[in-house]
């Protein structure tokens, strides 16, 4: 009892710090930095630094990795709130879907976020995730259910790659697309399948998968902005010199029923050409250090 | 039936077929993800540790440093307070040797040739309350081995062993009321799980997938009230299940194959002298691969080259044994021209460059395996059912039955002599069997299970030895005879 007490203050004191840290400004790249490099001090959070002589690890230098951990987040919730676009303002957005974290509306801080339950298969995983509604007749269906998957972009160093900063919040694909957007970027599939598609095909009666992939280059310095400019993709050389922090690249896939392929679809944003989905980061900040570190940086399968 | 015209049979089951797969390899693929160790614990243990090695009465050397004159034992909780403390902090070869008590704990480890031993098995428990998400991760560690403990009411796995390993050991585990598998290695090989016992998880309560060859022995182990008692994709090449018992789980022992893992096919496992009964129990937590292959006490899911022989089974709802291919909707690959010899890695195996044109459905062939000398009674629908064609040479001999599908199958299928043709019949059944409902996964956190009673606890754990783990040697199959059935 004494030692879960414990725990809990120290959790509590940990993630105090990890906000504070993180406020106002923003989280720089240099602290961002240290975090995940503080190996001596605090070498269980952030994983042990890599001795040779007692693991037996070889780090690729440039991807494909494998390095990657995920977990499954149930259907939480929908609400015509958008906390990036419209924060502080319920009710005026399309209506959107919510994953992991069960408590996310218009109206939502971080330090309250960190306290909600959590849909995921990983409790400490009390992020959000949000995309547009889905209707089939201009009736909204209910997805089955999500799944985020984070791992490293073949194009950056491991050794580079640090959690998200706390409280960062961003878009993948575009909810003004007129066009087809990239399906690397936010695109449709039947199940499991690699063929991604700008607009979702016939399926033969197995599940519907929106698939978004989320920038994962950070210009150290705003956690959010109108724009999305605040974050970007890397390249096969890695991150760009204007967005120099190196983040895991986080797929996040909503799974829907079969489809009746006669039925009319469309997103509450628009047509299937305007996929797209939010991310938050309201991890345990802690934990999610401890995943990257263990799991990304080495390279491991978790 | 040839691939095609299996395609075509199937094709007006896609609907449900389909979605059926998607599921399957959805969950596998969700089982293979695990968790960390809570970050309570771990933020915890680093002010503890400092405090608790200049307390330390013992004479180890200091955290982090590896002892000149051997391995280290690190005591828990008299050395450490948490087991990841003391894992932390050992070199590779070190003992933890974890005292009575209960520990909500999910441990990391990454370090290699580490051995952590609970004192007694029924007694050290590790317990997840449906918060954490795994007992014991082993994160790409060789030669570690976890000895005489309890893991239990984890979100994921009660013990983990994952990514590109090379030596890994399991003894005196007990695994109760995990979320996803009791026991389970994930691209690890050289391994041995031996006198364990697992019961209440939906997936396999003992899985090793992902490797070839494995270079692995499953003996004296009980798997009951799981989804699957055991389930292995792509993996084989020196993978033996012996001398243990798979009963009232939804099936028993799976071998299966898949394109959304690496190493693809399942091949060559060898599954002899098991007892294997009542595995069509629907009172369990169940994965969908469960359900789908409920009521069958071993079967083959497009596997190649395994080998079931000598094996003790009885009472299934469908068959003793099964012989079926697997067909999975939306892979994300082809069944490989050439499979690979040599395989740890592709976790996610690289994508083909036209994936616009794979099949919606994609066939797994169960081939080349042979049933032989095993007995089998009291099977509702056959004894011993193959769902190929007589082009896929699986053969069949010496087995005790009184029913098989097709009939004569012995006859047609001989391990010696002339293969002729299977007829059309089990394919019907099997396609029946995919329409069937079967009831529905009960929440894993809710389920009944049966009380284990105290199990066998490790000899000296006090003070044997520590052995890191290492290819493990692999047994005389021959000489192991069809066990009897219990009283």
């Amino acid at each position: 009892m004494a030692r879960q007490r414990l725990n809990v203050l120290t959790l509590l004191l940990v993630v105090a710090l990890v906000a504070s840290s993180c406020g106002g400004t923003g989280l720089g790249a240099t602290d961002t930095d240290a975090v995940a490099a503080s190996g001596d001090d605090e070498p269980q959070v952030l994983g042990r630094p890599i001795d040779p002589d007692e693991v037996s690890i070889d780090l690729p230098s440039e991807g494909p990795y494998q390095g990657s951990f995920q977990t499954f987040c149930g259907y939480s919730h929908s609400l015509q709130d958008d906390p990036i676009v419209s924060p502080g303002v319920p009710g005026v957005s399309h209506l959107h879907d919510f994953f992991g974290n069960v408590g996310i509306d218009a109206t939502s801080d971080y330090e309250t976020a960190l306290a909600d339950d959590s849909t995921c298969a990983i409790k400490q995983d009390t992020a959000s995730y949000w995309t547009p509604a889905v209707f089939l007749d201009g009736v909204p269906i209910v997805p089955t259910q999500s799944l985020a998957y984070y791992r490293v972009a073949d194009g950056v160093a491991l050794e580079d790659v640090v959690p998200f900063p706390a409280d960062l919040m961003m878009v993948a694909g575009n909810q003004s697309s007129t066009e087809p957007q990239d399906p690397t970027h936010a695109g449709w599939s039947c199940g499991n399948s690699p063929n991604i598609t700008a607009e979702p095909t016939e399926c033969a009666g197995s599940s519907v998968r929106l698939r978004l992939v989320f920038p994962d280059c950070w210009n150290g310095e705003d956690l959010r902005s109108l724009d999305n400019s605040h974050v970007a993709r890397s390249g096969s050389s890695g991150c760009p010199d204007t967005h120099p922090v190196v983040m895991p690249e986080l797929e996040f896939s909503v799974m829907y029923p079969p489809f009746d392929p006669r039925a009319e679809m469309r997103l509450a944003s628009g047509s299937a050409l305007t996929a797209h989905g939010d991310f938050w980061n309201a991890w345990n900040q802690d934990r999610l250090a401890n995943e990257v570190a263990r799991c990304l940086r080495r390279n491991v399968y978790c | 039936m040839s691939e095609s015209t299996a395609e075509t049979s199937a094709s007006s089951r896609r609907l449900r077929a389909s979605m059926l797969a998607v599921l399957v390899s959805f969950s596998l693929i969700a089982a293979a993800c695990g968790g960390g160790s809570s970050d309570a614990d771990s933020a915890v243990t680093a002010d503890d540790e400092t405090s608790e090695v200049t307390d330390s009465e013992t004479t180890e050397a200091p955290a982090g440093t590896a002892a000149p004159s051997g391995p280290a034992t690190h005591l828990v909780p008299d050395d450490f307070p948490t087991i990841q403390a003391a894992v932390d902090a050992a070199a590779s070869g070190d003992l933890i040797l974890i005292a009575p008590g209960t520990y909500n704990e999910a441990v990391d480890v990454e370090t290699d040739d580490l051995v952590i031993r609970g004192v007694d098995r029924n007694t050290v428990i590790l317990d997840g309350q449906f918060e954490l998400e795994n007992g014991i991760r082993i994160l790409g560690a060789d030669g570690v081995a976890v000895e005489n403990m309890t893991a239990m009411n984890y979100t994921k796995n009660g013990f983990f062993w994952t990514s590109d390993i090379t030596g890994y050991r399991g003894s005196y585990l007990t695994a109760i009321r995990n979320g996803d598998y009791g026991v389970y290695a994930f691209g690890a090989r050289d391994g041995l799980l031996e006198h364990s016992y697992a019961s209440g998880s939906p997936d396999a309560g003992f899985y090793i997938g992902q490797c070839f060859p494995c270079n692995a022995v499953i003996d004296d182990v009980i798997s009951e009230y799981n989804g699957l008692g055991y389930s292995g994709t792509n993996s084989g090449g020196d993978l033996y299940i012996i001398n243990s018992t798979w009963r009232f789980n939804r099936a028993g022992i799976v071998p299966n194959s898949g394109s959304y893992e690496g190493c693809a096919p399942e091949r060559e496992t060898t599954i002899v002298g098991n007892l294997v009964y009542g595995n069509s129990n629907p009172e369990t937590a169940a994965i969908d691969a469960a359900l789908l292959a409920m009521g069958n006490g071993i079967a083959v899911i497009g596997g190649i080259d395994n080998v079931v022989e000598r094996n003790r089974v009885w009472d299934h709802d469908v068959a003793g044994i099964a012989v079926a291919p697997f067909p999975e909707d939306n892979p994300i690959n082809r069944v490989p021209d050439e499979y690979p010899v040599d395989c740890l890695e592709n976790a996610i195996p690289a994508l083909p460059d036209d994936a616009a044109s794979l099949p919606g459905t994609l066939f797994w062939e169960a081939k080349t395996n042979v049933v032989r000398g095993n007995v089998i009674t009291d099977s509702r629908t056959a004894d011993l059912i193959v769902v190929q064609s007589k082009e896929h040479g699986n053969r069949f001999c010496d087995n005790d039955v009184s029913s098989t599908l097709p009939s004569d199958l012995q006859t047609l299928a001989p391990c010696d002599g002339e293969l002729l043709d299977l007829g059309g019949e089990a394919f019907v059944v099997f396609l029946r069997l995919i329409e069937e409902t079967r009831p529905p996964s009960v929440d894993y956190q809710a389920v009944d299970l049966p009380d284990p009673g105290p199990q066998p606890t490790m000899p000296d754990a006090e003070s044997a030895e520590p052995e890191p783990a290492r290819k493990p040697a692999f047994p005389d199959t021959t000489s192991i005879t069809v066990p009897d059935a219990p009283e």
